[in-house]
């Protein structure tokens, strides 16, 4: 498991670069943006958002580069099992997720003290929306990958992203009315919101292990 | 003596697709090297995929050192080391950044003998795996099968695109491998010369279905290929010999025993057979 997850990171390894580099660029760029603006509460909720979906989408280029590689045949080769594979691969995606989330808070603080403000109201906006679009690359790609093979893998991550948005929005309309008579209704409906998320992506792991188990290659 | 590798009755086949592997059985004694040879399409990388759980089979069984072939069984993979025919390593690592993964990976993995091997091979240890030549990559995965202790190496037509050069040195390399003896070597091909070089038994695939298993050089010294004229071939019954095939003007008859079939047909020319002859004569349709 220990190599499967190391492979990963390997292969993706210039594109987390590449996003590092430009998450570093848009904090940066933020922070000098904010001297000049006022309103900048929807700017920061953006690039945290931004940030930790940036890097949830490196799930995608694994799943690209180990098809193209044929990785992923030789992978089963070895003395890890099928469930390893998925297991691996949903590993390396939180991985992806927590960086996003460290580079994320880079950008709020770089926010913080280019204004002096906090604007915690707006940081958490951002990390929740952020939580559930970054969870929801992993979350529909690894299993529609697996039933639709990766010839289809473009079609796929355009429909992940439409399904993480409309997943924020769809879960905000039907369930905020439920929260907003409730004291802490934000805290209570963006815990609730995360935990959705957490839930569909451990749904996802499960059936996309289920569904590698009887996989051919 | 062990068995290496045994593939008892092995059956798969395809939705929408008429190809199917048919009841193939298949046994490989500890210490030898078994070449699996067929035309294209013939079914011996399906085989290879179902013994490597790559693919599903629909029934039979794999053992490989008596142990059964599962998902769950992983410790039978780190006794099989395993050549495709292309690469199948990410090209965006380097031979020492694979090795790291492999480390982490194999319970036996020999770095330092990996890294001998990349030294003999003179295959550069931090260059991206994508830009190295196809000899080169083929060499780094036959590097990779030797350096974690594996007894069985399954190779699927890995000299095919080979220069000579590149095509000896790996074979010497298998060669050294199965100067262990309980070491073996299960090897695919559609181009048989290496073959000829290396196995102790050949096994026939065609449309799915065994067609013949034999001593290698059985089949060199024992069998052989009579040529003779449409005339004479229709005096001969047909349990006289395994197949035919007609050839411009002439007949051509491989027979089992050609010292025995030379004695009862004298003025019939009996030559020795190559692999690269047999497997078009025993693969072509009944005449």
């Amino acid at each position: 498991m220990k190599g499967l997850i190391r492979n990963n990171f390997y292969t993706v390894e210039g594109s987390l670069k590449s996003t590092l580099l430009i998450s570093l660029i848009a904090a940066v760029v933020l922070a000098v943006i904010t001297r000049f603006t006022t309103d900048n509460g929807p700017l920061l909720s953006g690039i945290i958002g931004g940030n930790m979906g940036g890097f949830g989408a490196l799930t995608m280029t694994i799943i690209q580069k180990d098809a193209a590689s044929k990785w992923n045949k030789f992978e089963l080769t070895m003395p890890v099992r099928r469930k390893d594979v998925i297991t691996a691969r949903y590993i390396s995606s939180m991985l992806y997720i927590l960086i996003g989330i460290v580079m994320a808070l880079v950008s709020a603080l770089l926010f913080h003290l280019s204004t002096g403000a906090l604007n915690l109201e707006r940081m958490s906006y951002g990390f929740v929306f952020g939580w559930g679009f970054a969870l929801s690359m992993p979350t529909f790609v690894i299993p529609l990958v697996l039933i639709l093979g990766t010839d289809r893998t473009e079609p796929i991550i355009v429909v992940s992203v439409i399904a993480g948005l409309v997943l924020f929005f769809g879960y905000s309309a039907v369930f905020s009315p439920f929260f907003s008579n409730l004291e802490h209704s934000n805290f209570l409906f963006r815990s609730s919101y995360m935990i959705f998320c957490t839930v569909l992506f451990v749904l996802s792991y499960l059936i996309s292990c289920r569904i590698y188990q009887k996989k051919e290659l | 003596m062990e068995t290496a590798l045994q593939i008892s009755n092995l059956c798969k086949s395809y939705k929408n697709a008429d190809f199917q592997l048919e009841n193939v059985s298949i046994k490989i004694p500890s210490g030898s090297i078994m070449g699996f040879v067929g035309k294209n399409g013939a079914g011996k990388s399906t085989t290879i995929n179902a013994v490597l759980n790559i693919i599903q089979k629909d029934s039979g069984e794999v053992t490989i050192f008596g142990e059964t072939m599962t998902d769950d069984n992983r410790m039978i993979r780190n006794d099989i080391g395993v050549v495709f025919d292309t690469l199948h390593f990410s090209g965006e690592l380097t031979p020492k950044k694979l090795e790291k993964v492999c480390r982490d990976t194999y319970e036996n993995w020999q770095g330092e003998q990996f890294f001998s091997y990349l030294e003999r091979f003179k295959i550069p240890t931090n260059k991206k795996i994508k830009t190295l030549s196809r000899g080169m990559t083929m060499k780094l995965s036959v590097s990779v099968a030797l350096s974690h202790k594996a007894r069985l190496l399954i190779l699927d037509e890995a000299t095919a695109g080979l220069d000579p050069v590149a095509r000896e040195e790996l074979l010497d390399l298998l060669l050294e491998f199965v100067e262990d003896e309980e070491h073996s070597i299960f090897m695919s091909y559609h181009m048989s010369s290496d073959l000829e070089k290396v196995a102790d038994y050949i096994t026939f695939i065609d449309q799915g279905k065994i067609i013949l298993t034999e001593e290698k050089d059985t089949l060199l010294y024992q069998y052989g290929i009579a040529r003779m004229k449409q005339s004479d071939f229709e005096k001969l019954d047909p349990p006289e010999y395994l197949a035919a095939r007609k050839r411009g003007l002439q007949m051509e008859a491989l027979v089992q025993n050609k010292a025995q079939f030379a004695r009862e047909y004298p003025g019939l020319v009996v030559d020795n057979a190559t692999i690269d002859e047999i497997l078009p004569l025993l693969t072509q349709e009944d005449v």
